[in-house]
């Protein structure tokens, strides 16, 4: 017997257009394609009733592309429709869901910050007393050689070593952390995020100069507004404009 | 009083002067003798049309027997030559184009529904 349990849902159904319908315009597009090879063999469109001739293929293919295109947005309309249910019904669900984290969220990230803020105090007073504690060290070093002090300058050293290490920790950067209460969620702690802004144009645009998005970017614009200007004289700094005739 | 024929040159002037593309005057009315193309139907396919003058010369004097009468068909049909004047005026074109257009009706299957939309879609133009 034949194991369909990791065949996905509707794998029976067969393809989702008219087969007859996309079967007739394959015939038609094959016509059209292998007339093209016709015109491409006589090379030069020498006469008036040639070029008629050639102006009436295009016209065709141009119908036909259009009638391909409009059977296109049919056959596939039932399938769009049904795509906006689906989302319409899940996304309602994950908006739900989205609104109650969105509440909680910004609670937790407070008391985060909070505890960040506070860890971070101790920390520095950490560092504080470690450093006083390392000076302290110092001096009593200095006195126990002074007082050829042997188990003072032991004692003044295992103090300087406990100072070092005391302040080692407390340079170590953590930031504040909150686990799960049942262990089913992960531990979460806050992440820096970096976002830019505009502060002058220019220089940014300098920078960015060399970017192939940047050259696109202005290319689009300059392509609109020549568009836009519906065949005035256009000028624009730096943009070259080029006029060919075509069919 | 017999009349002499009208020239041919005469005839076929205004013809002439169009297809040179001098936009000699149309009026309603006074038809024109020439080879033209026209549609029965909108978007329909071209279709041939003449405009010519029906007469009987006198072999021996050169003169009219009868009145000089104009004469049109479109698409092989009789018609009205002073009804029909008005839209042909819009379409003269040679005598050479006359035959290819009546060939291109035996070559492409759409243009012989001659009363339909001619839908270029369905079978693509050759060369």
């Amino acid at each position: 017997m034949n194991d369909l349990s990791n065949t996905p849902i509707g794998h029976n159904k067969g393809p989702a257009f008219n087969e007859e319908v996309v079967n007739d315009f394959t015939t038609k597009a094959r016509d059209f394609a292998d007339a093209a090879g016709d015109w491409k063999e006589i090379g030069k469109i020498e006469t008036e009733e040639q070029a008629q001739k050639a102006n009436d293929f295009l016209a065709g293919a141009r119908k036909l592309l259009k009638e391909v295109d409009d059977r296109r947005k049919l056959e596939k309309q039932p399938y769009l429709d049904g795509g906006r249910d689906v989302d319409a019904a899940f996304n309602k669900i994950k908006d739900l869901i989205d609104r109650a984290a969105k509440m909680v969220k910004p609670l937790a990230e407070t008391f985060l910050r909070e505890k960040e803020a506070r860890e971070r105090a101790e920390r520095e007073k950490a560092e504080r007393k470690a450093r006083e504690d390392a000076e302290r060290a110092a001096e009593e070093q200095l006195a126990a050689e002074a007082r050829n002090d042997v188990a003072g300058q032991q004692d003044a050293e295992e103090k300087a070593k406990a100072a070092d290490q005391a302040a080692a920790d407390a340079a170590k950067f953590t930031s504040a952390k909150v686990s799960s209460a049942t262990g089913g969620g992960s531990t979460q702690s806050l992440r820096t995020v970096k976002t830019a802004t505009i502060k002058t144009m220019n220089s940014a645009m300098l920078h960015y100069r060399d970017a192939p998005e940047m050259s696109e970017l202005v290319l689009r614009l300059a392509n609109a507004e020549v568009r836009r200007a519906k065949g005035e004289t256009v000028t624009i700094p730096g943009i070259e404009i080029t006029e060919v005739r075509k069919l | 009083m017999m009349r002499r024929p009208t020239p041919m040159s005469e005839l076929f002037s205004w013809h002439r002067a169009a297809i040179a593309g001098i936009n000699p005057p149309v009026h309603e009315g006074d038809p024109q003798m020439g080879w033209y193309k026209s549609r029965l139907v909108r978007g329909g396919p071209f279709v041939t049309a003449r405009i010519w003058i029906k007469r009987e010369i006198c072999m021996v004097t050169g003169k009219l027997e009868t009145p000089e009468e104009f004469t049109c068909t479109v698409n092989g049909q009789i018609r009205d030559p002073y009804r029909e004047w008005v839209w042909l005026a819009n379409n003269p074109i040679t005598k050479e184009a006359y035959t290819e257009l009546s060939m291109l009706h035996d070559q492409v299957p759409a243009m012989k529904a001659t009363r339909v939309s001619i839908n270029l879609s369905e079978k693509a133009m050759r060369p």
